[in-house]
């Protein structure tokens, strides 16, 4: 069982327990800002660890590294481009369902520019695996729109 | 491309945390989801956008001398009615066998859980998707092509703040229907049919919330229209009954067109009416006080500016600006000379501020100006110049200039006997840019831009 030691003695700290069973250590004033978090403190208290299924280990320490800098009004372009510079798009997607889990808004929307940003110049297929979404036009159909908005594929060098 | 593992994860409500079972994440069957409720009928959406042929034409000088290329009749397809988007179909369960498996990250997950990609979430993130983007991912699937017409979809676009805008053109050319240019791309867009009816030639006067203003060359019929989603309306007959030239004011109730537009028109002689798009009616509040001089020798080159429910227009006669409040219903005048030497002047707005564009020439070097209305003194002062090295290119030379837009991103056409320039300039960056020449797909000669307007790209504003 992983356990962070806490900074300071002075600010109070919440326990938070993945999904995977590891427990970190968040200020409250960070937990704060993860309205689902919250809501399981107003429930439990803060002196239980609050479980929280859905996260895992290797999302939540990166939500708490965000959260630790936006308590301290750290947030910065470059502090964000950073954050995600080594995350692959899966990896992305997996922190924004998390954030979107905790009620993490600020994250969240930092999370969908930057998902938007990387899907802008993939394939329309690409699209589709990465929010598992079916296709469920027919070939017809599909080249028929493709055909009537051509002028937005014009182009445009699709990554796979 | 291969899938990858990944992680899933259930969006389970709070209470539902206490009867799990501690490490084991059970897999759900996905809740069938709720059909989307529309509050009002789908506006039309439908878009067709092909390349179409250029035409051969001589080109004239001011957009407002268009001889009508009326005679010329493109065929154009006519928007189809849209087909009512199909309510939200439950997604089906995705359970591919690889629930425990190592993802293509160094990590392993002690659960893999398979679950839908919540419906929701990816409306979030496709708001943020660049305009061209979202029109070629809308093949996506069929939900991704209705989601112009969905209320969800509509609040995620409003709260994405608003990039660069486009510009709506006419060019000389095609005079039926308009070339748009994206200044973030820096590419030319061309629609194969014109949101608007194509036995008329229409210009685009004013613009607001997405929405382009257009009145049909003989200063008749007004038009609305969003350009991306081509969702279009003709608005009702005005009550005057000599069509005289008019200058165009449109402004938005609140920050959107969610809210509803209002459009002023204003004639030299002081007739003016307000359009509320929330009435769908024209009305008369009253007449223009004394303090503003009669005949209004309005600028029409100028488009008008709006600075929050205020709308601004220039005049010469004395030389300056008017402005009407469209919450209060009040006229005001401000009496501003123009500097020495300006020609082809316009009146643009960055932040609250306005601004002055032209063309100053003296002793035959033009150059490009901008200038900024200090308010307590009612005076322009210069704030920046096109680079010299641009200016040269016109030494000598009579030059004309129409400018398109005017908030934020100025587009500047410049165009003299053999030459025909296009520039932007973005008035908070001081930067000048200049623009690709607009050119029809499959076409080599570029196009001369008659007029045109700015427009902030807007998929959910509705005419």
């Amino acid at each position: 069982m992983a356990q962070e030691a806490s900074s300071s003695t002075s600010s109070k700290t919440i326990s938070l327990k993945t999904g995977d069973g590891e427990i970190f250590e968040i200020e409250a004033s960070a937990a704060k800002q993860m309205k689902t978090v919250q809501r399981l403190i107003d429930d439990l208290g803060d002196d239980i660890t609050i479980p929280l299924h859905n996260v895992f280990s290797k999302e939540l320490p990166k939500i708490i590294e965000y959260y630790k800098k936006d308590i301290t009004g750290e947030i910065t372009k470059d502090f964000e481009a950073e954050f995600v510079k080594d995350l692959n798009d899966d990896e992305v997607k997996v922190l924004f369902l998390a954030a979107n889990y905790l009620d993490a808004n600020k994250l969240f929307e930092f999370l969908s520019q930057n998902i938007a940003d990387r899907l802008e110049s993939k394939s329309v297929e690409y699209v589709r695996k990465y929010f598992g979404v079916e296709n469920d036009f027919t070939p017809e159909e599909e080249s028929k729109l493709r055909e009537e908005r051509a002028w937005s594929f014009r182009g445009i060098k699709e990554d796979e | 491309m291969e899938g990858l593992a990944m992680l899933k994860y259930l969006i389970s409500q709070l209470h539902q945390l206490f009867h799990d079972s501690s490490s084991i994440l059970l897999q759900q069957q996905q809740p069938s989801l709720p059909t989307t409720i529309f509050l009002h009928p789908p506006p039309p959406t439908t878009t067709r956008w092909t390349s179409f042929d250029s035409e051969e034409d001589s080109s004239v000088d001011d957009c407002c001398d268009l001889v009508m290329a009326a005679g010329k009749s493109h065929s154009f397809r006519i928007s189809e009615p849209l087909k009512p988007p199909p309510a939200k179909k439950p997604r089906k369960d995705r359970s591919r066998g690889k629930s425990l498996g190592r993802s293509c990250s160094s990590e392993v997950m002690e659960q893999e859980i398979w679950k839908d990609f919540p419906e929701d979430l990816f409306e979030a993130v496709i708001a943020r998707l660049p305009i061209a983007a979202f029109f070629r991912f809308r093949s996506v699937c069929r939900q991704w092509d209705s989601l112009l017409a969905s209320q969800s979809f509509s609040q995620h676009c409003a709260q994405v703040p608003q990039e660069n805008p486009w510009f709506y053109t006419i060019t000389h050319e095609n005079v039926n229907s308009g070339a748009m240019y994206d200044p973030s791309l820096k590419k030319w867009h061309h629609p194969s049919i014109s949101p608007l009816p194509t036995k008329l030639i229409v210009l685009p006067v004013a613009s607001a919330g997405g929405l382009v203003c257009f009145l049909d060359i003989g200063h008749r019929n007004f038009y609305v229209c969003n350009p991306l989603t081509q969702s279009f309306k003709e608005l009702p007959a005005r009550s005057v009954k000599v069509w005289s030239r008019v200058a165009v004011g449109m402004t938005v109730n609140g920050n959107s067109a969610g809210s509803g537009y209002k459009i002023l028109w204003v004639g030299c002689n002081g007739e003016y009416e307000v359009y509320d798009s929330v009435k769908n009616s024209w009305n008369r509040p009253g007449n223009i006080p004394g303090s503003v001089k009669l005949p209004l020798s309005l600028n029409f080159r100028s488009q008008a500016v709006a600075i929050d429910s205020t709308l601004y227009f220039m005049r010469s006669d004395p030389e300056g600006v008017v402005s009407y409040d469209v919450a209060t219903r009040v006229w005001k005048q401000y009496i501003i000379p123009a500097p020495l030497h300006l020609t082809d002047h316009t009146l643009a707005e960055y932040d609250g501020q306005i601004m002055l564009v032209g063309l100053l020439t003296k002793n035959a070097a033009t150059c490009v100006c901008i200038w900024e209305l200090q308010k307590m003194t009612l005076l322009w002062k210069e704030v920046d110049r096109m680079p010299n090295i641009w200016c040269l290119d016109f030494y000598g030379k009579h030059v004309r200039m129409t400018c398109l837009g005017n908030k934020g991103l100025l587009m500047l056409s410049l165009r003299s006997k053999q030459m025909n320039r296009l520039v932007t300039y973005n008035i908070a960056r001081k930067e000048w840019l200049k623009v690709p020449g607009c050119v029809v797909p499959h076409g080599k000669k570029r196009q001369w831009i008659a007029c045109g307007t700015a427009f902030y790209p807007c998929l959910t504003a509705v005419a």
